[in-house]
């Protein structure tokens, strides 16, 4: 095992939000061309905010180790959320 | 989203055929700075089952749909649910190719967050809510009897 290899075995993930031609990518912080999703900007869909809420919260679930349990996630409150205007609410009564 | 659309944006899926074309062979094998990792014997991979995987530090949720093979992360780009984990089926389709009548379609092709219901299309990685998200597709192919995928 190299010292990259070593590194990958034990850090955590990270990933950050690259932008491309209005597509913001989310990829390893290690290596960009290792994206694992794609936002495409358009006139009603916030991509921008997607790809970056999905970085943070990956980020953040890494250090804090979320748990898998649905019952268990976290409340979303993005702005971006489509049903952000019924999501207290309906957060609240699905997770 | 149509069905149409959706099947032109097939890019990556891999017959489960012994004969896939690779030259690289066992675990976790480099190749152009790419690693492949081996993710089951393919006779314990029958058509219609799936399963999550660890290929270095990522889940990745590897399929088998009808013989071809998928992958995709297993993360929900909503609230990073544990998407892999989730039902595969089909959904309901309403489309100008229905001519606006409900109908069931992508049998076997869609997998559903457990979280909160996010669907996505497997052979694709698009998400049907939302056509302007796309999960990646790893590239699955199957070599000695072994499926493996490639990161």
């Amino acid at each position: 095992m190299n010292d990259a290899e070593k590194k990958n075995s034990i850090a955590p993930e990270r990933l950050i939000v690259v932008e491309t031609d209005g597509t913001f990518i989310v990829a390893s912080e290690d290596d960009p061309s290792d994206w694992v999703a794609s936002f495409t900007q358009d006139e009603t869909f916030a991509a921008q905010e997607w790809a970056e809420r999905m970085a943070d919260l990956f980020n953040l679930r890494t250090q804090e180790k979320w748990p898998d349990d649905p019952a268990k996630a976290p409340p979303f409150t993005g702005s971006h959320h489509p049903q952000n205007a019924q999501s207290q609410s309906q957060n609240q009564t699905q997770t | 989203m149509s069905q149409e659309t959706i099947a032109q944006e097939t890019t990556s899926q891999t017959t489960a055929s012994p004969e896939s074309p690779s030259s690289n062979q066992g675990s976790g094998n480099q190749v152009s700075g790419k690693k492949e990792d081996v993710v089951a014997r393919l006779s314990e991979f029958p058509p219609g089952t799936h399963r999550v995987v660890k290929a270095g530090r990522r889940e990745i949720g590897v399929f088998n749909v009808d013989g071809n093979f998928y992958a995709l992360p297993n993360l929900c780009t909503h609230q990073l649910g544990p998407l892999c984990k989730g039902k595969v089926s089909g959904t309901i389709v309403c489309s100008k190719e229905t001519e606006w009548k409900l109908q069931w379609g992508f049998e076997n092709e869609i997998v559903t967050c457990p979280w909160h219901g996010m669907e996505y299309h497997i052979p694709t990685g698009t998400c049907l809510a939302f056509p302007e998200i796309r999960l990646r597709s790893y590239e699955v192919w199957v070599e000695n009897e072994e499926v493996k995928v490639r990161l």
